[in-house]
């Protein structure tokens, strides 16, 4: 049992380290040899842990064979067009100008009750509202609304918006990140003043949030629960 | 690319590993076949029995690394059969342990053998 258990932590660390260098396409859902190289590797990966007769390096070898194969064919792809081509589908516009495509629809294997219920998942009822539909190589649709059926912009509205930018977590839990301190060109000290103003310490925050705009947000640790 | 070039590189070593582990099994363990063939001649079966169990102290834990651990039990078993029969002087039991070493060995030597055969 004891081998189980060291085989179950070994197994973890070297899937960690394998979807890792894999990146963020196995995490989300992209390509089709992504899901088929998610799913060998699950598994591959169990059968060790199951099984104490089934050698360790059963699973290693092919997990990171596998890993080698995805890394290998997504630079490929990435880098070759015509490889891309062949290995990954076409996305495929579904609606094009408002108008069905029933021929792409025929290839994707797509019924236009299918397809109607995507928009209803888009809380889009009106075909009359669709621009385009696009059954993308993840096997997601994208739909893209004509302009008269979006929302108005601020720009469109003549309203001045300020933009905060993006937020950055600079405390948490009273640890400062000094990748982003130093991101944000700050210096500790500043930060420290700031938070002495308020009649806090580093160790009393429990996240500070810092805006590309410079705009803070501080939740010391006597407010949260 | 740093990621492109650090899978290669594992894969090499991965590869590289698993050719020279398979040359080490076919090797050890074809020196263990032929140990085993000169023990079916009385004179040599006591030295043959000793440098047999001496290759499978050496080697058992390295086999061990890609070779299933009930494998490894089988053949330590016929071993410790064999060397039984042979101190009980029991002639028939120790031929057929000795053919079954044989074909036990033998198998492990095909796992460890590229065929087209192995593939499908």
């Amino acid at each position: 049992m004891t081998t189980i258990l060291i085989r179950t932590v070994l197994i973890y660390l070297i899937l960690l380290i394998a979807m890792r260098m894999m990146g963020k396409r196995q995490i989300g859902e992209l390509e089709i040899s992504d899901l088929i190289t998610t799913l060998l590797i699950s598994e591959i990966a169990s059968l060790p842990i199951t099984d104490e007769e089934i050698p360790f390096s059963h699973a290693v070898i092919p997990i990171v064979t596998l890993m080698t194969f995805e890394v290998v064919t997504s630079t490929l792809v990435a880098n070759f067009p015509k490889i891309k081509n062949l290995i990954t589908a076409r996305p495929a516009t579904l609606i094009d100008n408002g108008k069905l495509c029933p021929r792409e629809l025929r290839k994707a294997r797509i019924s236009a009750d299918e397809l109607i219920s995507e928009l209803r998942q888009k809380e889009i009822t009106d075909l009359d509202e669709v621009r385009y539909a696009i059954l993308e190589q993840n096997g997601k649709i994208s739909v893209i609304s004509r302009l008269s059926a979006r929302p108005p912009t601020a720009e469109q509205l003549n309203l001045t918006v300020e933009d905060e930018g993006l937020f950055h977590i600079i405390i948490d839990k009273g640890v400062l990140n000094k990748y982003t301190l130093q991101k944000l060109n700050l210096s500790k000290e500043t930060l420290l003043t700031q938070l002495a103003s308020q009649n806090l310490r580093l160790k009393d925050v429990y996240v500070m949030l810092i805006s590309d705009s410079g705009k803070t947000k501080i939740i010391p640790k006597s407010e949260v629960k | 690319m740093k990621v492109f070039w650090i899978s290669l590189i594992l894969f090499s070593l991965l590869l590289g590993a698993t050719v020279f582990n398979g040359y080490y099994i076919r090797k050890t363990v074809g020196e263990m076949q032929d140990l085993l063939r000169e023990a079916q001649e009385t004179e040599r079966r006591a030295e043959s029995l000793s440098s047999l169990a001496e290759i499978w102290e050496q080697s058992s834990l390295s086999i061990g690394f890609t070779v299933g651990a009930r494998k490894i039990e089988e053949i330590e078993s016929l071993m410790t059969e064999l060397t039984w029969a042979y101190h009980a002087e029991l002639e028939d039991s120790f031929e057929k342990n000795r053919l079954l070493l044989l074909s036990a060995t033998e198998e492990l030597i095909r796992y460890e053998t590229v065929s087209a055969e192995a593939i499908l």
